[in-house]
């Protein structure tokens, strides 16, 4: 070995060590054979029973969040450890050449996005997956938020995980008039939309559903106590991207109506995109299509059709149109 | 650079223990390419896995590795005594996957992030997580267009889109060299070769409709232009001036990307516009329906004129 010694790494090396003698041992082992026999404990500072019964939880954990599967049953007194290698162990996945393109574009263009919540999982499966994806990577550098991209990453990543483990979230809000206050939420999903992150969530002292967009969010802390016990339920059926709107459904949902667009025939392939999953669509005989879609401004609906027109016509509400109409013609008559 | 986290060490050395078999003679830069961190990164984690193994920590239960004097290769002379085989998918890494995959069109539905999920434990469902964290909205068929044209990139093939322009509003086929993609605010640029143009041009991928590969290849430009839809940077540009009517919403610059404003006696405001060609921006006033007006150039004038009487001959049809 000719390389110089790289510097002390006492955790990685611990696990490392922790996770072959788990491997290697398919009787399994007690707490106190790790303890003493596995390097990182046995020759660590003294440690209490209870010091080290959490390091060796923790460190436990981390391996099952590798993807390391650790078997434990109790025979008498005593608990026992052993890696189920069956269950740890890939098998070879059927990927096509179009998987690998797709996985490796998508690596490529955001592993290094620091907008990217997942960055650095998304690393690692794609080492993990690296041995049947030929041709190695690609650099593809991309951004999907270009406001504080790292900010709004970490964000994201650290809500991710409250999600996942429904745990209760903190966090100072700063409102578009520039007022700030503190929250108290119940994180239910996150989503990402022309360059930005966005939460739903409970709002606890509002008592309802809200949407936060994570540039507005700092200082956000996730409740420390019990971090394997959920702090609430999610309601039933939940799903963020419906949560995800056009911008013409944003409003006070009183003021919701129902709208018809007809997309005409050489548009019609259109549909699908700028529906974007909202609303239904109907392909009627001559080849156009008809997108029935819950709106609640009709000004921003008028507005975004005419942004991604041609071919993408107002059918109703008739009054909308007549406005629309009529705009239009004041628009022509202004500029000629 | 930030020291990589631990635990993060921790499963990159995991992904590099499969790589350590006997005998073998490795390139460490082939090894950094296939677990993705750096020629540095490998040779640190190399010295740390030198003195990892099993009790009794006897050099047989040791790895041994021999790293070239100049750290460009590594010989395995013992291999790792345990975890030598790829480790399953970690819920987290589905997660991840499942975002990025998200990101580039693919439906949750789509069977590859079925072989994902897979391929990881009973604790990560791709499916239920996309009702938890979206990436993206995935439109229908954008996933498809993203493959084709990722695919042709990959293989420098020449491929013909059938492409909309959302200045013109026009849809066009043509052939094009596609060089790179790019995400910027959640939305995938193409920047290619255009034969219809003969000139580089961007492509904005939801835009496109077909993919058809042709067969032809061609040959990558060293230093290929990044597909960047912004207009930074550009000093071809022609500027407008445009007027916002008193309480009317001015765009930003986010939405009117250059555009800087001023605010008049009268409580109306100016802005100042660069443009490419006069059809996005005139489509953009149109949009504003009377609360803003081009007041130049006058080809913006012209330009807004004929859209408005357009988009308004298409719903007098509907009435």
């Amino acid at each position: 070995m000719t390389a110089t010694m790289g510097p002390v790494t006492d955790l990685a090396e611990r696990l490392l060590n922790l996770a072959m003698f788990l491997a290697r041992s398919p009787a399994g082992v007690t707490a106190e054979d790790c303890r003493d026999q596995v390097e990182g404990y046995a020759d660590g500072p003294p440690r209490n029973d209870a010091a080290f019964k959490r390091m060796l939880e923790r460190d436990k954990e981390t391996l099952r969040a590798s993807g390391l599967v650790i078997e434990s049953w109790t025979e008498g007194n005593t608990t026992r450890y052993r890696l189920d290698a069956a269950a740890t162990f890939a098998a070879p996945l059927d990927l096509s050449a179009d998987d690998v393109t797709v996985l490796g574009l998508a690596g490529a263009a955001l592993t290094d996005d620091p907008s990217f919540p997942f960055g650095a999982d998304l690393h690692l499966a794609l080492a993990k997956l690296a041995a049947q994806m030929p041709g190695g990577r690609v650099a593809n550098p991309g951004r999907m938020a270009d406001e504080a991209p790292c900010a709004q990453g970490r964000v994201a990543a650290t809500l991710a995980d409250a999600i996942v483990r429904r745990k209760a979230a903190a966090f100072e809000y700063t409102k578009a008039d520039g007022g700030a206050r503190r929250r108290s939420v119940e994180p239910y999903g996150i989503y990402s939309t022309e360059g930005r992150w966005y939460l739903v969530a409970l709002d606890r002292d509002a008592g309802e559903k809200r949407i936060f967009a994570l540039t507005r969010v700092t200082e956000l802390s996730i409740d420390p106590k019990a971090p394997a016990t959920p702090d609430f339920e999610r309601p039933e059926g939940f799903d963020v991207t419906s949560w995800a709107m056009l911008p013409f459904q944003i409003g006070p949902r009183q003021t919701e109506f129902e709208a018809v667009v007809r997309f005409a025939p050489d548009a019609a392939w259109r549909a699908p995109r700028l529906s974007a999953g909202r609303g239904r669509l109907d392909t009627r005989p001559d080849g156009s299509v008809t997108w029935t879609v819950a709106a609640r401004d009709s000004e921003t609906l008028a507005r975004w059709l005419v942004e991604n027109g041609p071919g993408a016509t107002l059918v109703e509400p008739s009054d909308t149109r007549d406005r629309l109409v009529g705009s239009l013609a004041e628009v022509a008559r202004t500029h000629g | 650079m930030a020291r990589r986290p631990e635990t993060e060490r921790f499963r990159a050395m995991l992904a590099l223990l499969p790589y350590l078999r006997r005998g073998q003679r490795i390139s460490v830069e082939r090894l950094a390419e296939a677990v993705g961190t750096t020629p540095s990164d490998v040779v640190e984690d190399i010295c740390t896995l030198l003195m990892v193994g099993v009790p009794p920590y006897t050099p047989d239960v040791m790895i041994e590795v021999e790293l070239s004097d100049d750290e460009a290769h590594l010989v395995v002379f013992n291999e790792p005594p345990a975890l030598a085989r790829t480790v399953r998918l970690a819920a987290g890494e589905t997660r991840a996957l499942a975002a990025a995959l998200q990101a580039c069109g693919v439906a949750p539905g789509d069977a590859l992030l079925g072989k994902l999920s897979a391929a990881t434990g009973a604790d990560a469902d791709p499916a239920q997580m996309a009702h938890l964290v979206s990436a993206a909205v995935a439109p229908a068929g954008a996933g498809t267009v993203y493959v084709a044209i990722a695919r042709a990139v990959a293989e420098c093939e020449v491929v013909e889109i059938e492409y909309f322009s959302a200045g013109r509003g026009t849809t066009t086929a043509r052939c094009v060299h596609p060089y790179v993609l790019e995400n910027h605010r959640g939305s995938w640029y193409l920047s290619a070769f255009c034969e219809l143009a003969d000139e580089d041009r961007v492509f904005r991928l939801d835009r496109v409709n077909r993919v058809v590969p042709t067969g032809e290849h061609f040959e990558p430009p060293s230093d290929p232009p990044a597909p960047r839809p912004d207009l930074s940077g550009r000093s071809d540009l022609s500027i407008a001036d445009v007027v916002f009517a008193p309480g009317a919403a001015v765009p930003s610059d986010r939405e009117w990307p250059g555009i800087e404003t001023e605010t008049r006696a009268d409580g109306s405001t100016l802005a100042r516009v660069p443009f490419d060609g006069p059809e996005w921006l005139a489509r953009r006033v149109v949009a504003r329906l009377g609360q803003a007006e081009a007041v130049s150039p006058d080809e913006l004038r012209n330009a807004v004129v004929a859209l408005a009487a357009a988009t308004l001959a298409e719903h007098e049809g509907e009435a």
